[in-house]
């Protein structure tokens, strides 16, 4: 059994081509990996449709999508009752 | 190879590649951190992960199409030639493989191809391929914080492998044709890597829309405070650092540049082959990161992110011709070009409501335009190639090419790929989503992991 081209190092350096397993299968390997790269991309962008759709449904109750928002910045919460959509004091 | 000469030259550019790719590397770790640090902690492992796939997703793509496209491509085809082979670049190529440079084993190819390719044809395509995550990258860092990953993906496929590809086969080659009839000159690309991209990040912004908050009523932008300033700092440094093995790797190291070759005359030239010496550029590099550093502290009076952001522009804006001028031309073209782009970037984001959160459009988009144009003043009249039947420098050519760059191979594809994926509702995530924050799943998740750790503690503690 063999898989290269190469039986020993002894040769001509010269006259050494490729090198790696399978010379002769190349078209093939791309052709394999093409389409596992279609296909990827085809997943990834159906994994990232129904992640969101699955996580908006679940902030969907406004009183869940607040509390959600508060958690990421509890430091500006007490302070974003008391100021304007500009940003000056109300009242 | 037959004899030391010819050893040391070839296996001396092959490491010299392969040093600069690794300095190269940096600029995409600078960018990763930079733009973890600008997007708000709710947001923050998406922005991370938006940007690494990147490294794999352009990678595989420019291993399939985007280095042939590179060498097929630089007569148009159709404007100073057809179609140019280029065997050993094609994915199923033996050059693409391990090799050593004897008989080759397919029939397209010849011995003269696989001595000349076996030992540089990775490095090379390593050095472009860095190239061209750093497109992608740039544009990563405008959209943070409401694309869509995979909306993200498709853009930084089409610019990282192929729109900055064709740029670089037209305007960044020794045949291109741009350089043959517009006397295109770009040496460090400033329009084949960063007018290019500024141009593709405006096009999706205008698609995408600024981030919820970012306009008020009254059309001004609130300011969104970086999560982590030594982030956003350490990853810029990070991008200065990489930015010397990019500088580099568009050097050839050494070549025999005497045009007869009745003299041998080795030196390092430009991508166009024309000779210049890695010492000047040194000395350009470090004087345009100066008048950048300088005018971005001025403009922005000592605003850390638009000074460290300047020195980058001021970079920016000198390379097109950093192979040439004196360094105190390039600390003042640098300088310059930051006072421009400052404004600029204040004036398109009030005027048309463009939410840019790095500011990427301004400081490589504006800045790489700036820089073409103004080395076409600068160096108008000097050869662009050594075949003295090219065209030579002008501003006009500049100009063109310049309009290429942004417009017609950076604006306009992101343009149309960016309408067809807001019609099918493919471009931003959902508002809610957007509200609450890319990682709340995974934050509550976490949050939920680290109560139970702690529940069991002091379950510990108790017992």
């Amino acid at each position: 059994m063999q898989t290269g081209l190469i039986e020993n190092w002894t040769g001509n350096p010269l006259e050494i081509g490729p090198m790696y397993p399978f010379v002769g299968m190349e078209i093939v390997l791309f052709v394999v990996c093409f389409a596992v790269a279609i296909l990827y991309t085809i997943w990834q962008l159906r994994f990232e449709g129904a992640t969101y759709e699955r996580e908006a449904r679940a902030l969907t109750a406004k009183a869940e999508l607040r509390a959600t928002i508060v958690a990421g910045a509890p430091e500006c919460y007490e302070r974003s009752l008391s100021i304007g959509e500009t940003g000056e004091p109300i009242g | 190879m037959e004899n030391e000469l010819s050893a040391l030259t070839v296996i001396f550019t092959e490491f010299y590649y392969w040093v600069c790719i690794v300095l190269m590397f940096l600029i995409h770790v600078g960018f990763c951190l930079y733009e973890v640090g600008v997007s708000r902690k709710k947001n923050m492992m998406h922005t991370l992960m938006k940007n690494a796939m990147v490294i794999p997703l352009i990678t595989v793509a420019f291993f399939f199409f985007g280095w042939w496209i590179y060498f097929a491509l630089q007569n148009g085809p159709g404007i100073t030639g057809g179609l140019i082979s280029a065997p050993f670049a094609v994915p199923w190529s033996e050059l693409m493989g391990t090799h050593m440079g004897g008989q080759p084993a397919q029939a397209a190819l010849t011995v003269g191809d696989t001595a000349a390719w076996a030992r540089l044809n990775g490095v090379f395509f390593g050095a472009f391929l860095l190239f061209s995550w750093t497109c992608a990258s740039i544009l990563s860092g405008a959209v943070i914080e409401r694309i869509r990953s995979s909306a993200f993906w498709l853009f930084a496929v089409m610019l990282g492998s192929v729109t900055w590809v064709v740029d670089a086969a037209w305007g960044w080659s020794g045949e291109g044709w741009m350089v043959r009839l517009l006397g295109y000159h770009d040496a460090y690309a400033s329009g084949v890597i960063h007018a290019i991209s500024g141009g593709s990040a405006l096009a999706v912004l205008y698609h995408l829309g600024p981030r919820i908050g970012r306009f008020r009523s009254d059309g001004t932008a609130r300011v969104f405070p970086p999560q982590n300033t030594w982030l956003v700092i350490i990853g810029l440094f990070m991008i200065y650092t990489g930015f010397w093995g990019f500088y580099a790797a568009c050097n050839i190291p050494i070549m025999d540049i005497d045009p007869d070759s009745v003299r041998t005359f080795f030196s390092a030239t430009t991508i166009y082959l024309t000779p210049t010496t890695l010492s000047a550029i040194t000395l350009n590099f470090l004087l345009s990161l100066a008048g950048g550093l300088m005018a971005g502290y001025f403009v922005s009076k000592g605003d850390p992110y638009w000074t460290f952001s300047g020195g980058l522009a001021g970079i920016i804006t000198a390379s097109a011709g950093n192979d040439l001028y004196h360094p105190l031309q390039a600390l003042l073209i640098g300088g310059f070009g930051v006072m421009c782009l400052y404004r600029m970037h204040h004036w398109v984001e009030r005027k048309f409501k463009i939410d840019d959160a790095v500011g990427a459009v301004a400081v490589h988009g504006y800045a790489g335009v700036l820089g073409v144009v103004i080395a076409g003043f600068v160096l108008w009249g000097y050869p662009s190639s050594p075949n003295p039947e090219f065209a030579s420098i002008t501003p006009w050519g500049q100009i063109a090419g310049a309009f290429i760059m942004f417009f017609v191979l950076g604006f306009a594809p992101c343009f149309v790929l960016g309408a067809i994926l807001k019609k099918f509702d493919m471009l931003r995530i959902p508002h809610d989503i957007e509200l609450a924050g890319l990682d709340h799943q995974v934050l509550a998740d976490e949050t939920a992991a680290s109560c139970e750790i702690v529940a069991a503690e002091l379950s510990a503690a108790r017992g």
